[in-house]
């Protein structure tokens, strides 16, 4: 984006609520000035810039939200890169090497405060006004959500993603005819947070298909439901497993800093690929027999730049893991043909085969994911 | 009948001074309204591409210095 558009105000703004008050209000800086440099003399051009929400210059109007911000992942992003509460660590055997790749490399895609979401594009996607300043409640799914979310998200939501197994993927049949919004589904109550919980799945407001689907007499009125879609099946399925098309998936992140200490990451690839596994993690909110998993970029020397070997306990998680892919479609290769889409068709499934050629810490990490009999 | 012109006078002068001392205090009366002449403001600027962009050009914005990354993140 031009940097003139990036910071130009629109005349429309001034007929807003925040348009009503002075600019230095909210920003600091010099009200008259005769170069850029005086003017921008104590600016802060994200005045609402994390962590210190509780204390931003929107906390006096929007208390409500602005006080428990902090504490959301998109605030803090702690699931990822805290030092304490990382998932990661649960596989390291050198944490301390591991927090030193997670200080450089992963805590650095939290939002920018705000703005990022309802101003602005994300300043992880170098920002740049979306509306000439207008604020405006939901954000844009293109411009900020998908300002960040754009390798897995972007690509699967608007059918961009190329798989070797599907000549052709659609776009998530929610996206396209359905235009649904992201903020459709996450909502303003996930989103703005303020619930203790150590994942995204387990946040309460976490969206649900049944949110919208219920499972009543119609829905079971349909045989593949009825059979496989409700708690009291013989075999439960998360609904991904028939209604996901390919999504995406990663291998091998490895996280360094460049001869300037700035941090970079290498992925060794990204592929679309579907493989159905067994639930290695029921719940209430995931009683299913077999879910959809997704490989994670993690490897054993994801950290090695730090320190080798930090990461030998990679078997304590899978790294195949569950998923819930925005590729959703009604038709899809596990139900054009029937019963015999899926049923005994090895491809659909992630088997021994798939784990041929990997390291035996990474084979006993997918123990518990891998269907040995498959249905 | 007494003529009250002189304290009506007295007190308008009175409330004039009074408001001159809390303008005064507040440094409101010090703070410009206006820019001076060479001066611009916030508004005056941001809402002015052409003004952006001659400003850009003579001054451009610091590149951002970011280390190259490959593959998906």
């Amino acid at each position: 984006m031009e940097a003139d558009l990036a910071a130009l105000v629109s005349p429309a703004f001034f007929d807003t609520t925040h348009g009503k008050m002075d600019c230095i209000d909210c920003h600091g800086g010099e009200k008259f000035a005769t170069t850029r440099a005086e003017a921008h003399e104590g600016m802060e051009p994200l005045p609402s810039k994390s962590p210190e929400y509780a204390e931003s210059v929107c906390q006096p109007c929007h208390a409500e939200i602005a006080d428990k911000m902090a504490v959301n992942m998109h605030a803090d992003t702690a699931a990822v890169s805290d030092p304490v509460s990382a998932v990661v660590l649960a596989r390291a055997t050198d944490p301390e090497i591991v927090k030193q790749g997670l200080q450089n490399n992963c805590a650095t895609c939290h939002v920018s405060g705000c703005g990022d979401c309802h101003v602005s594009r994300p300043q992880f996607n170098d920002g740049g006004l979306v509306n000439g300043h207008v604020f405006y409640k939901s954000p844009n799914s293109s411009l900020n959500c998908m300002g960040c979310h754009g390798s897995r998200i972007q690509k699967e939501y608007t059918g961009a993603g190329e798989s070797e197994k599907t000549a052709v993927l659609s776009a998530d049949v929610h996206w396209s005819p359905g235009g649904m919004q992201c903020v459709d589904c996450h909502t303003v109550e996930w989103m703005h947070g303020g619930d203790d919980y150590d994942t995204r799945y387990d946040a309460p407001a976490a969206p649900k298909c049944v949110d919208c689907h219920t499972q009543d007499a119609a829905f079971e009125a349909i045989a593949m439901h009825a059979k496989h879609g409700t708690p009291e099946s013989d075999t439960y399925l998360q609904c991904q497993v028939c209604h996901s098309q390919d999504y995406n998936n990663c291998t091998s992140c490895h996280v360094a800093l460049n001869e300037d200490d700035l941090p970079y990451y290498e992925t060794e690839s990204s592929y679309f690929d579907f493989n159905i596994g067994r639930n290695y993690d029921p719940s209430d909110a995931r009683p299913w027999d077999y879910i959809v998993v997704r490989h994670v970029p993690v490897s054993e020397s994801t950290f090695d730049f730090y320190g080798e070997g930090a990461l030998g306990n990679l078997d304590a998680l899978p790294t195949w893991k569950y998923a819930t892919p925005h590729t959703i479609k009604r038709v899809t290769r596990q139900t054009e043909n029937g019963c015999s889409s899926c049923h005994g068709n090895r491809d659909l499934f992630l088997t021994e085969d798939d784990l041929a050629g990997l390291t035996d810490l990474e084979r006993a990490a997918n123990k518990d994911v891998v269907v040995t009999d498959v249905p | 009948m007494t003529d009250r012109r002189p304290l009506r006078l007295a007190v308008l002068l009175f409330a004039i001074v009074a408001a001159l001392m809390v303008l005064t205090l507040s440094g409101c009366s010090s703070e410009p309204i206006v820019p001076a002449e060479g001066e611009v403001t916030c508004v005056g600027c941001h809402t002015d591409r052409a003004m952006l962009q001659a400003d850009l050009e003579a001054d451009p914005m610091p590149e951002k210095v970011k280390a190259e990354s490959e593959g998906e993140g």
